[in-house]
């Protein structure tokens, strides 16, 4: 059996591409930042060394998979097979037990599912300090008793097919902002968290700033220099 | 598509109306206030706590999970109320702002 270094090569490429196309479509709206975090890689290696580890199966135990061809034609076949084929094995669910009346899926399947979990856990801790900062600075001279009612509107409007239930769990929010027991500051900034998760992090900041003196703060009169 | 949004602003706008005239419970936003340092309390423990009559401490859980921001892992009074991921994110706000 001999593998040459770029069939080594491309086949991880192929378990790895199809990693990260997974990554990229489960956070669609900022894959990048996904993709730079250390569980991701560590998705993308088993990924890749699935790959690699089927095409060693497969050069072993000689599969041709019926092609009569060339030599080399017969290589690449195994290498792209082995590439994609890895992934199959590893999404299997070879069958389900029942725990607390939810079905558990038993198989390699399960062990993806766990690195995808710390994936999102990663994604999660990354983007809370990324959108603590944004809400910060978004909301950093919003009154909240001025903008509860037009600075979700704005943003509905913003947003042309944004579902009823999600207005509706806005205006639930907001109902229990109003008296919720902390500072106008914590509103506004509850108020900013609620929108953002909603309508992202540019709508928002463009909503703030098109209402803009109607939804701030008055600034404290400066004290004059005479007194 | 914008009679769809158009239902929406009537149904946020009647809402906050109601809620402005009838000077609606203070309950969720003191349940809120209480989970976001304990992040989960037996539905019971929170009745005692806060001397709510049954009828309206249900009505307020279940504002508070139409809000997304609570969840219950049963439908009686031994259920456990949790924070949601969004509740969550609330309660660290919450107390984060509040330790200065």
């Amino acid at each position: 059996m001999e593998i040459l270094w770029y069939e080594w090569l491309v086949t991880a490429g192929v378990g790895a591409i199809i990693g990260i196309a997974e990554i990229f479509s489960r956070y669609r709206d900022e894959p990048d930042d996904a993709l730079l975090t250390l569980p991701a890689m560590g998705y993308l290696a088993v990924n890749a060394s699935a790959s690699v580890a089927a095409l060693v199966v497969i050069r072993l135990l000689n599969w041709t998979f019926g092609i009569v061809a060339e030599q080399s034609i017969i290589a690449w076949a195994q290498v792209f097979i082995a590439g994609f084929s890895a992934m199959a094995v590893l999404r299997t669910t070879i069958w389900k037990v029942r725990v607390n009346d939810e079905d558990v899926a038993v198989g390699p399947s399960r062990f993806l599912d766990a690195v995808l979990n710390t994936v999102d856990r990663a994604v999660d801790r990354k983007r809370a300090a990324q959108r603590a900062v944004s809400i910060s600075n978004i909301m950093k001279d919003v009154d909240f008793e001025k903008a509860y009612q037009s600075l979700p509107m704005y943003c509905f409007g913003l947003l042309q097919n944004l579902p009823s239930d999600e207005q509706e769990k806005v205006l639930k929010r907001v109902l229990v902002l109003r008296s919720l027991d902390v500072t106008e500051r914590v509103k506004a900034l509850l108020l900013g968290l609620t929108l953002m998760n909603l309508v992202g992090e540019q709508v928002l900041a463009t909503a703030v700033r098109d209402l803009g003196d109607d939804i701030r703060r008055r600034a404290a009169p400066q004290p004059h220099p005479a007194n | 598509m914008s009679e769809k949004n158009n239902d929406g602003f009537s149904a946020f706008l009647m809402g906050l109306d109601k809620a402005r005239k009838e000077d609606s419970s203070t309950a969720p936003a003191q349940i809120l206030g209480v989970l976001s340092t304990r992040h989960e309390m037996r539905v019971i423990e929170i009745q005692d706590e806060m001397g709510l009559p049954s009828s309206e401490l249900w009505h307020s859980i279940e504002e508070l999970k139409v809000a997304g921001l609570i969840w219950l892992d049963d439908d009686d009074d031994n259920a456990t109320i949790h924070l949601t991921d969004d509740g969550e994110d609330w309660a660290r706000v919450m107390c984060k702002t509040d330790d200065g």
